[in-house]
């Protein structure tokens, strides 16, 4: 497979550098670098978001899962139609109005303040971080595999990807290479469902077969976890899912609020639809097939099975396309986490919170040139610390999905929901529910032996939980006045913009 | 009693309730297409 491998890598990554050095030729201005012009149909927003929400590890990571808990209980179905539920009815719309680019974008436009922009830019750069690290793993995986190169070199190259292809093309040449790779992506995973098939049979009995190897891997708590942990999941996802970075500014790229809302239980659906076979699926045929070989390492599940099908029926070649397939789903989620991050620190950080108030002026170039340094400052970092982590893909990705939740998903839900929410309960609900849940995550990454000896409760919850409830409360504490600006106020209720009279002047 | 292979709880909870919620964000969206929500 190696051979192979190596020239259906060089072909695809050829292809991916053309269009990325043609989109560079159409970058001008930071709202293309960071919003491609805000130009999306329906039909190009789906793909987008299907790519960018579709991350290398909802296979690598989710088949890993799947295979070790159970494939119903990983799967968080009613959290996902839950969270769109929420963007569609209470977020799309006023975030496509305000017309920004990022989250902290949304926060400091909403809430009129640099501390709580500024704080919101740290949030997205960290959990960018701890999402790249993911990403870079799955890199390892899945290029070491590939190219039978070593681990950590395999990861190198993973970053070293990532970070030249944005760099060059930004938003645009992201979205034009979704395209081809959201092509890749499913043609390379369902290229080795025949291959799947004639090993394990279909849906109906490669289920009964994960049932008879592990008792309760169909149920609906799986194999291992409790009722505590599973409701803990379920909550990671609907605030995870529903402040989701990366799709949120795919909302920004829409080209009406009308787009903005349809695209999204179209991608929806159909991301549904593509982890039923990507995770239920093929989780369950790597419990069957290849579990015994993984099961100290599950993060190597879906290449082993990849391997496995493709040696049983006599086509190395599917292999590669397959693994490609997941390479393409890494990359495009990747690419729009970097740009997320660039975007934190040059437009948040640096122009709103700095230059722009303190009268400084200073040009697009600079903006660009500023967010390309972070964007290769945040690979590296994430280089680093994926070399020194241990946990499994998917848990890492709750994790990062979990730090933004609970820093947003309560200003953003009632904020966008009442004009009395004020700056002040907005910040204090931000900074307390991601230090809680920061906290929260130590014994979780760092400390899970002494925990699981000492305090096994701290691992049956998820740092969602408490992160949510210390966000809540200063939410709970409703302003008897409208303290918004004449201009927020018209931007996000410009139905109580006239005529209200306790407003800010 | 299984279908798809899978126990009926388990159905309910990943088939089910996820494709009700998702019917009516088709609805929802269905009708701010056509212009008759905004």
């Amino acid at each position: 497979m190696l051979t192979i491998g190596v020239i259906v890598f060089a072909i695809y990554m050829t292809l991916l550098m053309a269009i990325s050095v043609v989109a560079a030729r159409h970058q001008r201005t930071s709202e293309d670098f960071w919003v491609a012009g805000r130009r999306f149909g329906i039909g190009l927003l789906v793909i987008a978001e299907m790519a960018s929400v579709l991350h290398g590890g909802s296979v690598q990571g989710g088949v890993a899962l799947a295979a070790r808990f159970g494939g119903v209980a990983i799967l968080p179905f009613i959290s996902f139609a839950v969270a769109s539920l929420i963007v569609v009815r209470f977020f799309a719309k006023k975030l496509r109005m305000m017309a920004g680019f990022t989250l902290p974008d949304y926060m400091g436009a909403r809430f009129e303040g640099t501390f709580i922009r500024g704080y919101s830019a740290v949030i997205v750069g960290i959990s960018s971080v701890l999402y790249m690290i993911a990403q870079i793993r799955v890199m390892g995986f899945l290029l070491e595999r590939l190219l039978g190169i070593p681990f950590i070199a395999a990861m190198g190259l993973g970053t070293g990807i990532f970070v030249i292809f944005v760099t060059l093309g930004g938003l645009l040449a992201v979205v034009w290479t979704d395209i081809f790779l959201f092509g890749l992506m499913w043609a390379g995973l369902f290229a080795i469902l025949p291959a799947v098939h004639s090993a394990v049979g279909g849906l109906s009995t490669v289920l009964d077969r994960a049932d008879q190897v592990a008792p309760g891997w169909t149920s609906v708590r799986g194999t291992a976890w409790s009722w505590t942990y599973l409701v803990s999941w379920w909550l990671v996802w609907v605030v995870g899912y529903s402040t989701r970075i990366t799709m949120i500014t795919k909302v920004f790229a829409a080209k009406d609020t009308r787009v903005a809302r349809v695209s999204l239980p179209i991608t929806d659906a159909l991301f549904m639809i593509f982890l039923l076979y990507g995770n239920l699926y093929l989780g369950a045929a790597a419990r069957v097939l290849v579990w015994p070989q993984v099961s100290s390492a599950p993060d190597q599940a879906f290449p082993a099975l990849v391997t496995f099908v493709s040696q049983l029926a006599g086509t190395p070649w599917l292999g590669a396309i397959a693994i490609t397939g997941v390479v393409s789903a890494a990359i495009a989620t990747a690419d729009s986490l970097l740009l997320m991050s660039g975007a934190a620190i040059a437009h948040d950080m640096l122009r709103k919170c700095y230059y722009e108030p303190h009268g400084i002026v200073k040009d697009e170039r600079f903006y660009l040139r500023a967010s390309r340094i972070t964007i290769v400052i945040v690979g590296i970092v994430s280089f680093v610390c994926a070399i020194a982590t241990p946990d499994l893909i998917l848990n890492i990705v709750s994790y990062a999905v979990a730090l933004v939740g609970v820093a947003f998903f309560f200003p953003m839900l009632f904020g966008m929901g009442s004009p009395y929410v004020s700056r002040r309960a907005a910040t204090w609900s931000s900074v307390a529910g991601s230090i809680v849940g920061v906290i929260w995550t130590i014994p979780h990454l760092a400390y899970s032996a002494w925990a699981r000896q000492h305090a096994p409760w701290i691992l049956d919850i998820h740092p969602v939980v408490p992160g949510l409830v210390a966000a809540l409360i200063p939410m709970l504490r409703r302003s008897t006045r409208i303290e918004m600006s004449p201009t927020a106020l018209k931007l996000f209720f410009p139905e109580r913009a006239a005529g209200t009279p306790a407003m800010r002047t | 009693m299984r279908i798809l292979g899978l126990p009926l709880p388990s159905f309910f909870v990943l088939i089910v309730v996820p494709a009700i919620i998702v019917a009516y964000q088709f609805y929802y969206c269905w009708q701010v297409y056509t212009g008759r929500r905004d």
